[in-house]
């Protein structure tokens, strides 16, 4: 993974569309980069 | 390859700034800035993937997010010198439980308080069980409560 900022990650949480693999996520992707 | 397909996680940062990386292509996808420029203590997904929501440090305030729109759409603001700990959603979506003094539960759509439960030391985890009849929170005591959620 990239190093995005040099500010510490005080938190991590996977989006549950990716794990259930339905679609807004990959909606999310393509349309909003 | 490809099998990540549409994985994401949030990351929370100092001085406001949240993440939300794509697995597949191993970079930031979309960067988020909470208006108040504290530092993000917690981010918590609604089930249905629309919506989040982001606790700071020393802050009263939690912010739900709708990642269609890509900012906060509404604001909780509890009693004033309540430090927010943590806030997770229930899984249908329609509760958020915040940890800070005590424990809340309060409504998405309305942002209204459902219930309010004491704590002997600052709330520090809460989790919702699936039939939303009870949480579960725990202190910086070390303490584990079963709560019902309309008492």
């Amino acid at each position: 993974m990239k190093k995005e900022t040099e500010s510490a990650i005080n938190t991590l949480k996977f989006h549950p569309d990716g794990i259930h693999n339905n679609s807004f996520t990959k909606f999310l992707l393509a349309n909003y980069k | 390859m490809t099998i990540f397909i549409g994985l994401i996680f949030g990351t929370g940062h100092n001085h406001g700034l949240i993440c939300l990386w794509d697995i597949n292509s191993q970079d930031v996808a979309i960067k988020l800035n909470s208006d108040d420029s504290n530092d993000i203590l917690k981010i918590s997904f609604s089930e249905n993937g629309y919506y989040f929501v982001s606790t700071s440090k020393n802050s009263n305030v939690v912010n739900l997010w709708d990642l269609r729109k890509q900012k906060i759409i509404r604001e909780i603001n509890l009693p004033e010198n309540s430090h927010v700990e943590n806030a997770e959603f229930d899984y249908f979506g329609n509760s958020i439980g915040i940890c800070a003094d005590r424990s809340y539960i309060y409504n998405v759509k309305t942002c209204e308080l459902v219930s309010e439960i004491d704590s002997i030391q600052n709330c520090n985890f809460l989790k919702f069980d699936r039939d939303m009849e009870y949480f579960m929170t725990t202190n910086f005591n070390g303490d584990i409560r079963t709560n019902l959620i309309f008492n």
